[in-house]
């Protein structure tokens, strides 16, 4: 990183300068001096549940782009970090999406990679750019203190995201009415990168600082919040708390990790994606690493599919192959009906009232699922509104969109590990069975 | 040798295959790839996305909340005696003063203005500032 700004350090360092005590002390002299109202900010070392592990430090990633897991396919991402910054030096990042209204905005150093700009002269234009355009300018990001390496980060480590503009005009609340201000719509891409990337995430929270203006915003699966503009000379002491909060004290639920979710391995490691345990009805199941696809859109249903075992199966202790399941979390509009309720509905008509049917064998089994019920309010499922309790506009009731899981037995293949072409047709006609019935009169994969 | 015997003097007669360079890329023609394609390329057309985005968000978010602040992240909970060491702390530098005041008369030097080491790009990774400055 060009510059690592590190206040939760610094804070570190003037406590340890005051209290003449150790790090570790500082935390828990941090506990009982802080008003927490129950809450803890700093777990054990030895506690596995790692989202409430507090290890963040700020980093200024302005001059570089960050990428995402080897493997992990996000469009708008780099993935291969290393060939990649070797042939595409990081030059002036564009202020807003889009940009095509040629306001430049706050410039902060000339562009002097000629591979960059010969991709923006050229017939390449918005590939090189739309990494430059989508990352921010200082992150939070969850860092275990046995990780030294400060260079680089992925987006999957992000806590928090800081922008900076110079003026304030640049700010994210429109002047007059409810116009889209560009910084909000800069902050909603890189908000939609930021969940497709942070699994399990109900919200990203953003922090701006343009000019002496401050203000705090999320964004979810239903649009985003902006708090009130504070001045950052008049309102000195609340930037400092907030700071401090979202450094040290607000855990991984605090900053939007679904409640539900237990990350089994650190959500800051570098080498381990991390696995998730995650219950669906009465079972637990472990997630099996990168998820298998991923929604990447900011409002609707922000799906992703993982590949999961279920936690504690015999089959797993016995044998070296673990029953593997499909697990899709996915948050859906409270009018439609659940996915998981049209399975039911399937296999649980009688045989006559489907006789008239094709077969089923193109849909996949279902094993479980539901709407996921909120830990806090048991009685009530989670759902948009249930983050945003006391802050943000209402929320029309139609327009709400409730968490949902469901595991699926069928484990489908890539289509390159098929070995001929006849065990290809076979999937094909398998995936039209269930939709199409002429299909098996007429196709020539009746055949097989 | 019959007139009609092909002769290796007389041009093809096969189409021309298409150039390479009239092959353009997903994200050119505004495809969506169905595999991670080189990584400087987006299949994702920022263009796009920002009206999209601007549709979609028009009307789905609040402005000037008061209260998410204090709800979200509670920041009251943070004691008051580090809050004021912080703040005199701040205040007490006169370098952090001198940039306060800067920020609140939108002076403050843009990277491209300030003294060359902190803007150059030599290629380098951002660690290795130290060795060549």
């Amino acid at each position: 990183m060009n510059t690592i700004t590190n206040f939760i350090e610094n804070d570190s360092k003037n406590d340890s300068k005051n209290d003449a005590k150790t790090d570790k002390t500082n935390k828990e002299e941090d506990r009982e001096k802080d008003n927490n109202d129950g809450h803890t900010p700093s777990k054990p070392v030895n506690d596995t549940n790692f989202a409430q592990r507090i290890d963040r430090m700020w980093l200024d990633v302005h001059t570089k782009i960050p990428r995402t897991d080897s493997g992990l396919f996000i469009p708008g991402m780099p993935t291969d970090y290393y060939n990649f910054e070797e042939s595409v030096v990081v030059g002036t990042k564009r202020p807003y999406p889009g940009g095509d209204d040629g306001d430049s905005g706050p410039s902060k150093a000339p562009r002097v990679s000629k591979i960059q700009q010969s991709a923006r002269d050229g017939n390449h234009k918005g590939t090189t750019d739309a990494f430059e355009k989508r990352r921010p300018d200082l992150v939070l990001v969850d860092h275990p203190a046995q990780d030294h390496r400060k260079d680089s980060c992925l987006w999957r480590q992000f806590a928090v995201l800081l922008e900076v503009k110079r003026d304030r005009s640049d700010g994210p609340n429109p002047s007059t009415g409810t116009t889209l201000t560009k910084l909000v719509a800069q902050l909603a891409d890189m908000a939609r990168l930021h969940l497709a990337a942070r699994p399990f995430m109900r919200y990203s929270v953003h922090l701006t600082v343009c000019g002496d203006i401050f203000n705090l915003a999320i964004f979810d699966r239903a649009g985003g919040v902006v708090s009130k503009d504070y001045n950052i000379n008049e309102d000195l002491e609340i930037f400092i708390r907030v700071i401090r909060r979202l450094g040290r004290h607000l855990d991984a639920y605090d900053l939007g990790l679904d409640r539900t979710v237990v990350p089994l391995h650190s959500l800051g490691s570098r080498k381990q994606f991390p696995e998730f345990r995650v219950t669906v009805g009465g079972s637990a199941y472990i997630t099996q690493g990168l998820p298998l696809w991923q929604s990447t859109s900011l409002v609707g249903r922000g799906t992703f599919v993982w590949s999961v075992v279920l936690e504690g199966d015999p089959e797993q202790s016995g044998k070296d192959s673990a029953r593997r399941f499909i697990l899709k979390n996915a948050w859906r509009a409270c009018g439609r009906l659940a996915e998981s309720t049209v399975y039911k509905m399937i296999y649980n008509a009688p045989k006559e009232s489907t006789s008239h049917l094709t077969n089923l064998d193109g849909v996949a089994k279902f094993v479980d699922g539901g709407d996921v019920f909120d830990p806090q309010a048991p009685n009530e499922v989670v759902k948009v509104s249930s983050h945003r309790k006391g802050f943000g506009g209402p929320i029309d009731e139609k327009d709400d969109p409730v968490l949902h899981r469901l595991v699926l037995a069928s484990r489908g293949r890539n289509l390159d590990k098929f070995t001929n072409f006849s065990r290809l047709m076979r999937a094909a006609k398998k995936m039209n069975s269930g939709t199409f019935s002429i299909f098996d009169q007429y196709s020539p994969l009746r055949l097989f | 040798m019959s007139s009609t015997t092909p002769s290796n003097m007389e041009g093809p007669s096969t189409p021309k295959h298409p150039r390479a360079s009239s092959i353009q890329h997903d994200a050119v023609v505004g495809r969506t790839p169905s595999f991670p394609t080189p990584h400087y390329v987006s299949s994702t057309n920022i263009n796009d996305a920002k009206t999209n985005l601007k549709a979609i968000l028009a009307t789905r978010v609040s402005y000037n909340d008061p209260n998410i602040v204090n709800v979200l992240v509670k920041p009251d909970q943070v004691s008051n005696k580090l809050v004021k060491t912080i703040e005199d702390h701040i205040l007490g530098y006169q370098v952090t003063k001198d940039f306060l005041d800067a920020v609140d008369g939108q002076t403050v030097q843009l990277e491209s203005e300030m003294y060359s080491p902190l803007v150059r790009r030599n290629g380098y990774l951002c660690s290795q500032y130290s060795c060549f400055e």
